[in-house]
Formats: C-alpha cells, structure tokens, sequence
C-alpha cells in the first residue's frame, strides 16, 4: 500500500496513531501495560539537539503479568481493534490495517516456560513475546500523557512510560543479544541508548540505575546491563556500541562526536552508580 | 646540488636545512666532512649537522629553521638556543628564507652562525676552528613586487584595528592612542602600513578615515587567526552544545566571550552550529566548570586562551546572560575558522555592513 517511500516525520506520526490506537485496544489492561522502545525513549528525550530525526514505525509494549487480567484476552482485545498477527509468525508481533507493527513483550523473568511466546494463561501463547531484559521497565515507569501527532487526531492517552533507566536497560540488553550479528539496523538502537545517555542527567540516570537494583525485579537484568554498558560503549569510542552511535548519524552529523560523547557518557553512569556486587 | 638561489618558487621551512647544508658544504676544505645526524623526535631542532676536520676534532651545529626573521626576533631567539645547547663543543645556526642586512648584523653581534637560501652565509666553530663567510642577496627575492613591508602582527596591530573597526571614525591620531591603549609608535606604524594599504585615508585637516571596513576586516584575518594566534585546546562537550551554553550561563567563570557561529548567529542566523569557539583566560579551569573532555577526535568545542585582551573587548551579554565577543572580533575569527566559518562570516559581515548604526 503506502508503506513505501514515507519520510521519516511521516512514519512517526503514523507509528503514534497505531500506539494509541493499541493502548485503547488494551484499555481494559491499562494499569499492566508500559509503552517501551523507540518512541518511549522520545518521549522521554524530547527536545535534545541530535542530528538524527525521530523515526521509527515500531510500537513496542511491555506487559505485566502480575497485573494483568484474563479479560479480555490480549489476542482478542487486538483483533477487534483491527490488529492481526504478523505474516512472521513471530509471537507478540501484531499489524495494524496499514502495516504498521505493534509489538506486545513480556519480561523473561515473568513468561512461564517456552522459548518464543510468553506463557501467560489464559492469553493465547502467541499474544506475546518473551524478552530479556524488560524487568526493569516494571520498576522503572511513569504515568505521562502521550499525545496523537497527527494534525486531525486530537487524542491524549494517559499511560504507563517506561523511564529513561529502564529504557537504557532494555536497550543494552537489545544490542548485547544481537552484538554477534552486528546489522545496521541495530545502528539507531545504539543511537536511541546514546540519546538517553545524553538526554537524561548523569546523576538522575544513576539515581535510576540504584533503584533498579535494589528490586528483586529488576536487579538481575541491570546488573547484566551494567556489563553490557561497559563492553558496549564505556570501554571507548570504539566500543562496538559508541561505533554504531556514531555510525548511524553518518552523513548527517558527527560519527567522531557522537562515539566520544556516548564512550565519555556511558563510562561517567559507570562511576555514578558505582562498583556492584 | 644547487642552492635554493636558482629557484623560483621561495622555498619552504622543511627545504632550509637542506639548503644551509649545501651552502656549508660547498664552503668547508675538502678534506673536512660534513655529515647529516638523524634527530629522532627531537623538535627542538630542525636538522643537525656533524662538522670534522681531519684531525679527528669534531662539531655539532644545531640548525633551527625560520622562514623570515625580525631584528625582534633575534633576542628570544639566542635565549632559546642558549637553553638548548648542552654541550660546549656545539652551536647553534638559523636558517631563514631570506635574512636582510639588519638581521644578519645582530645575529652576527649575538654571536650566531646563520645561513638564508639567497646564499648569505656566516658560520664560525671554535673547536675545530672554521669561520665560513660569504654574501647572498641583499633584499628578499620572494617578497611580491611593490608590497609594503609590516603586518598586522601583534598586540598593538590587535588593538589599533579593534578600535578602527568598532567605531565609526574619522580619529585622531590621539584619540586612537587612548581609545587602542597601545603605545604612540606603535599606532604610527600601523597607520602607517594601513596607509601603505590604503586602508586608512587622511582628510584634509590631518584626520584618518576608514573607507571600508571590510577591507581592514579582511586584512587583518591575513595576520590574526583564532586557532594561530591564540593557544587553543581542543574539546568535547559530550551533551551537545546548547547543554554547554546552559551550563556556561550558570557557571561561576566570569572570563569568557563566545565566538564563532554561535556569537555570529546572535546577529545573522545562517545555519545551526556544530562546534563552538570560545575565549576563555583560563581554559583548564572553564573545561572543568563546563564538563568539556579534553579530545583529539570527535572535537565540538574549541578555546582558545587568548593572545591579545582585545578579544574581550567589547564583550556583549546576550539576554539570556550569555557573553558574546564584539561583531568585528567574531567576524575576523570567522574568517579563518574551520569548516563552514568562512562563509558564515560573509553572512554575518554582510549583516554589519546593512546594519552598521547597531553595532559601529
């Protein structure tokens, strides 16, 4: 259809009528979902001065078990919103009408037994996907109002967002999975991790980082992302994750810049919360 | 081989030891030897050359090479060889493109070997004795034609043309020696050059006019640059430069004017900056208040410590408290500031010519 030859802006705004329109698909789950991923970490980062436009038509939801209800099931609740499974096969993964990918995920730690789906019963098996590292986003979350951004779409969600330490948390556990297979799609992954590593006070993002880790939620998953600050971006500009910072603004901005900035970062939230345990 | 005499383009700093070598050379008896030592990493020294006679006695002559060289110049000059000359049994010889009467005289009466690559030579050893002397040209077969001698060097050509550019003439004499704060002589020398130039014009009852500022502007850039003439540092603002612009307006350092692209998009926006430059008296200390890295790659930020006070001068407050270097500060900085600066400074001279009354 006209999923060809958008623009970036286009894609967001489009991306953010799809988010909203899952988030009421799921209002009776409202208190059990959290907004994840690219467009959290704008939400959260709004504003900073990088050379790389916002733009990504991804949704991605986390889902808490422990406050989830059976009713509506989540496959049913996306279906009558006019969702349907992704042509992958992959659990979790859902299209709008317009080809625009929702993603609902649950933490590791909290999706039962299985491999791929996340086994949450009595949702279906393939509502949602498993992922590492989401722990933190359970902990580390607030309440903010997520506006439409197109023009003629006036509508305001109230919803849970995860915040910029459990997004950098998600993040690192994103790039140190796939770090095997660097692609350059992860490229904007490392930028969005760099983006809150700039966006976000050092001391506020360690205050972040401390809370984490001293719930039995979260604690496992940051201390794992606390190594992967440091291999992937802390040990310099040429860390693999400082690289592909930088990489993704080629063209654009400063790759030199932004791998220093994101190293030099990265290594002083490394001071800030401290050695571990 | 032949001596840089015979050629036509002026021959460069690197080619000068060569040069004074050939020449020296071609000098010593035949049974003498002359030999090239190879300096690792010692800057210091541009080349040093191992003199032997045949009774086994031996040199090292210390060659520092100079492109041109100012009476001025010579003073600090034997200090700095001075210091370096460990041994009893070496010395030290400047090589120069072309070193004019005067400056031979005093080298000669500080007692300095020298050689320029027209063919003046003066080289004088006490152990093993050797006194090599012979003539070259006596004016500089590189300088252009009909181009006045002086520049705009230094402090005292800083403030003369600081005080030029900021006010709307036409001056005293007097009234530019208070108002520059740079000694008498030294402002009749630059307005004499500036005459010389062109750039300054007298009026009839003795006052001096400046026809076109843009001009001086842009004379003076061939003589003052931000990353030459001042000691600049290079750094990185790891959170993006409008985080170091907040973090400059809530800090405690007093001492600073911002230039460049930001200071200039105060007046004419032209695009947004990607790197910031920034006077500063005390670097180290506005590095570590402003949370700067010191950086080799990946710089966005430059300071320089400046040369002159002149850089201060007339230093504006933006309303958001932010310090700004004056128009005509900002603009020369431009012009030879890396990147896009250049014509960022056109823009921004093209915005002080249409609104001189706000700012002259």
């Amino acid at each position: 259809m006209n999923s060809s030859g958008d623009n970036g802006e286009d894609l967001l705004i489009r991306a953010r009528s799809v988010l909203l329109d899952a988030l009421e698909a799921l209002h009776e789950h409202k208190d059990a979902v959290i907004v994840i991923g690219a467009q959290a970490v704008y939400l959260r980062t709004g504003g900073i001065d990088v050379a790389l436009a916002e733009a990504t038509k991804d949704s991605d939801v986390a889902v808490d078990p422990r406050l989830l209800g059976d009713d509506p099931l989540l496959e049913d609740a996306m279906r009558v919103a006019g969702f349907v499974p992704s042509a992958t096969g992959q659990p979790g993964a859902w299209i709008s009408l317009d080809g625009i990918p929702v993603d609902l995920m649950v933490p590791e730690s909290f999706a039962g037994a299985g491999t791929r789906g996340a086994r949450i019963p009595p949702h279906d098996r393939r509502a949602t996907r498993r992922a590492r590292g989401l722990e933190a986003t359970l902990i580390d979350h607030s309440v903010l109002e997520v506006p439409a951004l197109a023009p003629d779409d006036s509508r305001v969600t109230k919803v849970k967002v995860a915040g910029p330490a459990a997004l950098l948390v998600a993040k690192l556990h994103k790039l140190a999975e796939r770090i095997g297979t660097p692609h350059r799609l992860l490229d904007k992954d490392a930028h969005d991790a760099y983006r809150i590593l700039r966006a976000i006070d050092t001391d506020d993002l360690a205050a972040g980082f401390d809370r984490l880790l001293a719930d039995n939620v979260s604690e496992e998953a940051t201390k794992e992302a606390i190594e992967h600050l440091t291999l992937v971006f802390a040990s310099g500009p040429e860390a693999i994750g400082s690289l592909m910072a930088g990489r993704a603004e080629e063209g654009l901005g400063d790759p030199e810049l932004v791998s220093m900035s994101a190293s030099i970062l990265a290594a002083d939230l490394l001071e800030a919360v401290g050695p571990q345990g | 081989m032949h001596v840089a005499k015979t050629l036509d383009a002026p021959p460069t700093e690197a080619d000068l030891p060569t040069i004074a070598e050939a020449l020296l050379r071609e000098r010593i008896p035949t049974d003498w030897s002359l030999e090239v030592e190879v300096l690792s990493a010692d800057r210091r020294w541009d080349s040093c050359f191992l003199l032997r006679a045949p009774d086994g006695t031996q040199t090292k002559i210390f060659v520092h090479a100079k492109r041109l060289l100012d009476v001025r110049d010579i003073a600090p000059l034997e200090e700095h060889l001075e210091r370096f000359l460990e041994f009893g049994d070496s010395i030290g010889m400047v090589v120069a493109r072309y070193l004019p009467p005067s400056v031979r005289d005093r080298l000669a009466q500080f007692g300095l070997s020298y050689a320029d690559a027209t063919g003046n030579i003066l080289v004088r050893t006490e152990s093993p004795a050797l006194f090599v002397s012979d003539r070259g040209d006596d004016s500089d077969p590189w300088r252009g034609r009909g181009r006045p001698r002086g520049t705009l060097k230094g402090e005292p050509a800083a403030k003369v043309v600081r005080s030029l550019l900021d006010r709307a003439g036409p001056w005293k004499i007097r009234e530019l020696v208070s108002e520059s704060g740079a000694s008498t002589g030294s402002v009749y020398r630059v307005i004499e050059f500036l005459e010389g130039e062109e750039l300054i014009k007298r009026t009839e009852n003795g006052l001096l006019n400046i026809p076109d500022w843009p001009s001086l502007l842009r004379r003076w850039s061939l003589d003052y640059q931000f990353q030459k003439s001042n000691m600049t540092t290079r750094w990185i603002a790891p959170r993006g430069l409008e985080d170091l612009l907040n973090r400059m307006r809530t800090s405690s350092v007093q001492d600073y004017a911002v230039t460049g692209s930001i200071a200039a998009a105060h007046w004419a926006a032209y695009a947004p900056s990607r790197s910031a430059m920034i006077y500063t008296a005390d670097p180290i200390t506005a590095a570590g208040e402003w949370g700067l890295r010191p950086a080799e790659s990946g710089v966005n930020v430059l300071l320089a410590k400046p040369a002159y006070g002149v850089a201060f001068k007339g230093v504006i407050t933006r309303q958001d408290g932010l310090q700004l270097a004056a128009p005509a500060q900002v603009a020369v900085d431009l012009m030879t500031g890396p990147g896009r600066a250049p014509s960022e400074a056109e823009e921004l001279i093209d915005w002080m010519v249409r609104n001189e009354q706000l700012w002259r």
